[in-house]
């Protein structure tokens, strides 16, 4: 079994305890004084007048979160050609280019459609 | 003082069984939680658990790939989703059909025996190490042996993107 | 040097000790330097120059009660606070701070970063959904939002360091920087390389460490004049102290990788200076930046939101992929 292996098990369960370790003496040291109006929701002193926690929002944040889904898998896609670009030589970066040509066009496109056109 | 790590192997290998009950306690609160955000929540550990599989499994560069793509993109995009879309939550469906529960045992239980068979059958070859695993050969054999799969991955990108746009225009007219 | 039990745990206790040391102090610097930007004292009090705030702050946060509002998700509202402040602390054991003073060298050190910075951005979402409250819903999603955006322009402009030293090694990165200031990455003109490309790398960087730390001009997930507190408006004691020291651990992270990968490390800036321990170079070098943060967030207003997206869609990302191609295209034909 690598050292590795075995120093990033000691850190992930220390890290894993210690944290936590924080909240609980909070818990334990604040007082818990509970109440109905101390339970309530922070809404500037108007009481769910404007509308609760659940609301609809513009479809282009999730246009958005598509998109970083695609172009976060295009990154990682490019680490691995960085690292090995030295030795591939032209192809390789022939390669490449053909692949972020591909997705700058994507990205042209959605911009032109003015799908981010934020107001 | 050199105290050597004691019993180095079985720490790691209680992290491993750790991160394989986080990643099947994930599998069943997404499924079972009543409230949205609680079946998110557990996706996202069971996305951190078998990136923690991948890790210990001697593939850090797979187990960082899961935590960008799905702990940081693929929850988001799914939480956004849920949040947009239905935002009346935890509305409880009608009780199950009579049939669900028998009808999901005996699934489960073909399913269980089904790959319990094929392990047992499948004659396992244990294969002397391929490649040393490193990102570099990884980049070497994307970009020569796996070319044309490579590029294949951009027109399938390129197709999700067309296919995002669709989806958000068609919110807007309606 | 020989893994030992006892070295794990003081690597692991240095790390936190250091994220924590720093989250806490650097509140205090931020109030003194707030106060010297805006003419007032600041918090000088308790202690000399106030030195003792954080630690009484840190006292006080601890002895108050954790209310959970009545709408809450309970498990998950106090879940969200240890998911921003560990990940943070794990980065910390894969810094390197010197040559020699390194907790845990990994090999794709700078993807690890990032893959860890993507479980905070996570707890933010959980944070401002689970509490149930308005502002805290709206604050979360421009947060996570904007995190995302400025997510892709500093992996692909990260990539630009990868190509030219060909590893993800934080540590070679900076062995590939060695020799004084000419040599580091957001300038070098000799080492073998003249690439004036470099320089803008530095600063598309830069503008997305500001950014995803959530740091202004770019704080629009606690835009206070519109959204109260932001995703942690609902939270009191130490689930806000978690939060808040998740936030500075950011900072120094951001600052550390920026020290990493485009000004040399531990490099001393003339190698007649190289006498003085690497350490010391590390840590004057993100302090500087870290100052340089604090001041650019007295300084600047705060943008919109739409102005944030668009900054990162329309700007960043096409100019981030167009420096990569240049500078894969420079590498190859030098």
């Amino acid at each position: 079994m690598s050292n590795e292996l075995v120093f990033s098990a000691i850190a992930l369960l220390g890290i894993a305890f210690i944290v936590p370790l924080l909240m609980i003496v909070t818990g334990v040291l604040g007082p818990r004084v509970g109440g109905k109006a101390k339970n309530e929701a922070y809404e500037s002193g108007i009481q769910h007048v404007i509308g609760l926690a659940d609301q609809k929002f513009s479809v282009k944040f999730y246009l958005v979160a598509i998109l970083f889904l695609i172009f976060d898998i295009e990154a990682v896609f490019m680490y691995p050609w960085a690292v090995a670009l030295r030795e591939l030589g032209w192809f390789g970066f022939i390669e490449m280019v053909v692949f972020m040509l591909l997705l700058l066009a994507g990205l042209i496109y959605i911009l032109k459609k003015g799908v981010l056109n934020w107001r | 003082m050199n105290v050597p790590l004691p019993n180095a192997d079985h720490l790691v290998g209680i992290v491993f069984l750790i991160m394989i009950g986080l990643t099947i306690t994930g599998g069943v609160i997404a499924c079972n939680a009543n409230r949205l955000v609680r079946a998110v929540a557990g996706l996202v550990v069971c996305f951190v658990g078998v990136a923690g599989l991948y890790y210990f499994l001697n593939s850090p560069f797979i187990a960082m790939m899961q935590m960008l793509i799905y702990v940081g993109a693929v929850a988001v995009t799914i939480s956004f989703a849920i949040m947009f879309a239905a935002p009346e939550e935890s509305k409880k469906h009608g009780p199950p059909g009579t049939l669900a529960g028998p009808f999901g045992l005996i699934t489960a239980g073909l399913l269980f025996g089904g790959f319990t068979l094929l392990a047992l059958k499948t004659d396992w070859q244990v294969h002397a190490k391929i490649n040393d695993g490193s990102v570099e050969t990884m980049g070497k054999l994307l970009l020569t042996e796996y070319a044309m799969v490579f590029e294949l991955i951009s027109i399938v990108l390129l197709t999700a993107i067309i296919g995002a746009l669709i989806i958000a225009r068609r919110g807007r007219s309606s | 040097m020989e893994l030992t039990l006892l070295n794990v745990v003081i690597a692991v206790t240095i790390a936190i000790g250091f994220a924590a040391l720093n989250a806490a102090y650097l509140v205090w610097a931020e109030r003194r330097g707030a106060g010297r930007i805006q003419n007032r004292p600041g918090p000088n009090i308790n202690g000399p120059l106030g030195l003792l705030q954080p630690p009484l702050d840190g006292i006080k946060l601890m002895a108050k009660q954790l209310i959970i509002p009545g709408g809450a998700d309970k498990a998950l509202f106090i879940a969200a606070p240890v998911l921003a402040m560990a990940p943070a602390i794990v980065s910390f054991v894969t810094l390197p701070f010197s040559d020699t003073i390194i907790a845990h060298n990994l090999n794709i050190g700078v993807l690890a970063i990032f893959a860890f910075a993507s479980l905070g951005g996570i707890s933010l979402l959980f944070a401002g959904w689970s509490s149930r409250n308005k502002y805290a819903v709206m604050s979360s999603v421009r947060a996570v939002s904007q995190a995302i955006a400025y997510e892709i322009p500093m992996l692909v402009t990260v990539i630009t360091v990868v190509l030219i030293t060909g590893t993800m090694n934080l540590m070679e990165i900076v062995e590939a920087q060695k020799g004084g200031i000419w040599n580091w990455y957001f300038f070098p003109f000799t080492s073998g390389l003249y690439n004036p490309l470099m320089t803008m790398s530095f600063l598309i960087f830069f503008i997305c460490a500001l950014a995803e730390t959530n740091r202004a001009p770019f704080d629009l997930g606690e835009a206070e004049s519109e959204l109260v507190a932001g995703f942690h408006t609902e939270y009191g004691s130490m689930g806000f102290g978690l939060f808040f020291m998740g936030e500075y651990a950011n900072i120094v992270i951001g600052s550390c990788l920026t020290t990493l990968l485009f000004l040399g490390g531990w490099d001393a800036p003339l190698p007649v200076l190289s006498f003085i321990p690497g350490v010391v170079w590390f840590l004057i070098k993100i302090y500087l930046i870290i100052a340089t943060i604090i001041w650019i967030r007295w300084t600047f207003p705060r943008t919109t939101i739409y102005g944030l997206l668009n900054l990162s869609w329309k700007i960043l990302i096409p100019l981030s992929l167009f420096n990569l191609l240049l500078t894969a295209g420079l590498l190859k034909v030098v």
